[in-house]
């Protein structure tokens, strides 16, 4: 154990040293600030906040509108012109930077005519009119109804074994935050799973294997090196998940909507569960890998193959949208490699069913032990290839029951 | 005789269809230094591997310090495989450092043993460059090192002066030879006879998986030796009596006794022999390269294997 731990810090040393490593670990926040700077030296200048206008030829925005009606202090102020060429005239001189027209059959029609002198009115200007104006749509009903009619409804999926449920509304919270959480684990994963792919070719290509061999248990070797790998993974994506938090902060305070947002820690707790095996099951496979080429350039070719079996939920992202409980979907649920992933994506859309997560985490825990089970039967003999590449039909043949190492050293 | 630190009971090992290693034996205790030996292929890599836990044998018993490989036993053991290497893109002190450490010592004190050692073989100066940038003979005194810095009972060495220039093959010969007058057990795999002519105590020669010569280095080559004599000197060498053959090679005779003659009768002829002058007189005892090309070329068959 003392030994699993050394080995870890020199990983960790070895590569978090490494003038690659810190150029890509701070690259990417630099990258972060560059484009919120860029962002929002654009949106700055945009900011409008002048008023906006309206001509009501419907008759629908008179009287008082419903008492849950409440302007928003920082929304620009809605005023009312009595015909079009005054809110025209208005709009001539800057005074308003838009006005909107109710045509009298507006109740039937229900299109509404906005005026602009080119440019569209602002995101705050649009929604300050369209809640005045369901304000005052919503005057005429029952007080009991008001605020359902002004806020709606808060929708629910839940699952059929009434195991879980999700809100519809939200889309942001809903989707994109367990999507980007996701995606960080992905991140961790595969980028760990790359270090390690890299280690154990360095290890063959150093030469060092046979000395380490009779120093320590392989499973202080590996493990040291997965624990290692998995640390330089983790501090670099938390660094770059540090930068998305600032400029998460930052971006809250020039966009309010953002500030409703609150994190899904249900999300952020089933990929935690599903992380473990699934880092398992990627280093059984980048062990593999790297025991059977002969070069680091080789086993970065063939893992690539295998990185895209860990990603493929992103491909099928249109389906997720337009229905998450497709059975592409479920199966990419319950495959190992997809199911962290696709578990998080359709997380915020539907209720995952319990029978599903549960499948799901047996299967993944099965083909993590199995590959690593793989992993040990090929490193022992693979690494001690010495410039000999170790073919697939070589890998099953060692694969095959009641054989130990039986092929050619 | 103390209890052997090596013993190795019919150790056999199969790949697919070649069996690589072939009931092989042999034990090696300490203080000796032990050369296993064998043309390229015979299976003297496989058999270290198995000896050191690499391979698991398909039969036969390994026995390290009286009992099999444990995780505290592979403290006890320093390993130089032949195809041997260091990370390249470290540098060359902190590696050795890491090394030790996971041998077993603490951080002070490897830094400590491994002053005394990279100053003995003149790599001091070089400590706190990269690997990469010494050159191979370099490289392998840091491995050298590397495989004795923790102090181990059991040595293993697989071709150490290869790569090495004269000056340091003498300093490496010294060091092993030192480590063997210290009690370690050494077991040296190479090609180069005359080395192990030189160092080992006793040798075990390996072919095409098999044992073929076990046993003293010393009374191997009196198994081997014919029933001849090597005279260097001045005088009539071609008549004597018991002397079936007498033939100059540079400058000496070989000559060849018949079979019911001994050395020292025709020492005794020799002698007596108006104005002979005897400057060298010694049994013809073939070289242990002979040995191993007699012996490989000959299909593998020792008089007294």
């Amino acid at each position: 154990m003392r030994n699993m731990w050394r080995i870890a810090r020199a990983e960790f040393l070895r590569l978090a040293g490494k003038r690659s490593f810190i150029l890509a670990m701070i690259g990417m926040p630099l990258l972060i600030g560059v484009v919120m700077a860029a962002a929002i030296l654009v949106a700055l200048p945009k900011s409008d906040d002048r008023s906006v206008g309206y001509v009501d030829l419907a008759g629908v925005m008179q009287g008082t509108p419903a008492a849950g009606y409440a302007a928003d202090e920082d929304a620009p102020p809605v005023l009312s012109f009595a015909d079009e060429s005054a809110a025209r005239a208005a709009l001539d001189t800057g005074e308003i930077q838009a006005f909107y027209v109710l045509p009298q059959d507006y109740l039937a029609t229900r299109s509404v005519t906005t005026y602009t002198l080119g440019e569209s009115p602002s995101n705050a200007a649009r929604s300050a009119f369209r809640d005045l104006l369901q304000g005052h749509l919503v005057a005429s009903a029952p007080a009991e109804s008001q605020t359902v009619l002004l806020e709606g409804t808060d929708l629910y999926y839940r699952g059929a074994d009434d195991a879980r449920e999700t809100p519809v509304e939200g889309y942001i919270v809903g989707l994109l935050l367990p999507f980007a959480i996701g995606f960080f684990f992905v991140m961790v994963v595969m980028s760990s799973g790359g270090y390690l792919l890299q280690a154990v070719t360095t290890e063959k290509e150093s030469r060092m294997v046979e000395v380490m061999m009779t120093t320590v248990s392989p499973l202080a070797l590996i493990g040291g090196k997965a624990v290692g790998l998995i640390g330089v993974a983790l501090a670099q994506v938390s660094v770059w998940l540090l930068a998305l938090v600032v400029a998460f902060v930052v971006a809250r305070s020039q966009v309010p909507v953002l500030a409703e947002i609150a994190l899904p820690w249900s999300t952020l707790a089933v990929c935690a569960l599903f992380f473990l095996p699934t880092y398992v099951l990627l280093a059984g496979l980048m062990i593999t890998i790297g025991s059977m080429v002969t070069e680091a350039e080789h086993g970065q070719q063939i893992s690539g193959l295998f990185n895209l079996l860990f990603i493929l939920p992103f491909f099928v992202f249109v389906l997720l949208l337009s229905n998450p409980d497709h059975p592409i979907l479920v199966a990419l649920t319950l495959f190992p490699t997809t199911s962290m992933l696709t578990i998080a994506m359709r997380w915020g859309l539907t209720a995952v069913p319990a029978w599903q997560l549960g499948l799901s985490f047996a299967l993944l825990l099965g083909a993590a032990l199995a590959s690593v089970w793989v992993a040990s039967k090929v490193f022992r003999l693979g690494m001690l290839r010495y410039g000999q590449p170790l073919s697939f039909a070589n890998l099953l043949k060692l694969l095959r029951p009641a054989t130990a190492e039986p092929l050619e050293a | 005789m103390s209890q052997p630190i090596v013993s190795l009971s019919g150790l056999c090992k199969n790949f697919g269809a070649l069996r690589a290693v072939d009931d092989v034996s042999f034990e090696v205790y300490p203080g000796e230094i032990f050369g296993l030996l064998g043309p390229n292929g015979a299976g003297k890599t496989t058999t270290i591997r198995m000896m050191l836990d690499i391979f698991r044998p398909d039969c036969g018993e390994v026995r390290l310090f009286g009992g099999p490989m444990t995780e505290s036993t592979k403290h006890r053991i320093g390993y130089m495989p032949e195809e041997r290497g260091l990370y390249r893109d470290q540098k060359l002190e902190p590696t050795l450092r890491y090394l030790a450490t996971l041998k077993g010592l603490s951080e002070s004190e490897a830094a400590q043993r491994l002053e005394k050692w990279l100053k003995r073989l003149d790599l001091w100066s070089d400590r706190n460059k990269q690997v990469q940038g010494l050159s191979r003979g370099m490289q392998q005194k840091a491995q050298l090192i590397a495989t004795l810095v923790h102090e181990p009972d059991l040595i293993v060495v697989d071709e150490p002066f290869a790569n090495l220039d004269p000056v340091n093959t003498r300093t490496a010969i010294e060091i092993l030879a030192e480590q063997a007058r210290g009690g370690k057990a050494i077991i040296m795999s190479t090609h180069l006879m005359f080395q192990v002519e030189a160092m080992c105590h006793r040798i075990v020669l390996i072919d095409k998986g098999r044992t073929v010569l076990y046993g003293a280095v010393d009374q191997i080559k009196r198994d081997f030796a014919t029933n001849a004599v090597l005279v260097e000197g001045r005088g009539d060498f071609t008549a004597l009596p018991g002397v079936l053959e007498a033939r100059q090679e540079n400058s000496h005779w070989h000559l060849s006794l018949a079979q019911d003659a001994t050395p020292q009768a025709v020492f005794r002829a020799l002698a007596e022999q108006d104005g002979a002058r005897i400057e060298r007189f010694e049994l013809a005892e073939p070289s242990l390269d002979d040995i191993f090309v007699n012996v490989v070329q000959g299909g593998g068959e020792a008089p007294h294997a």
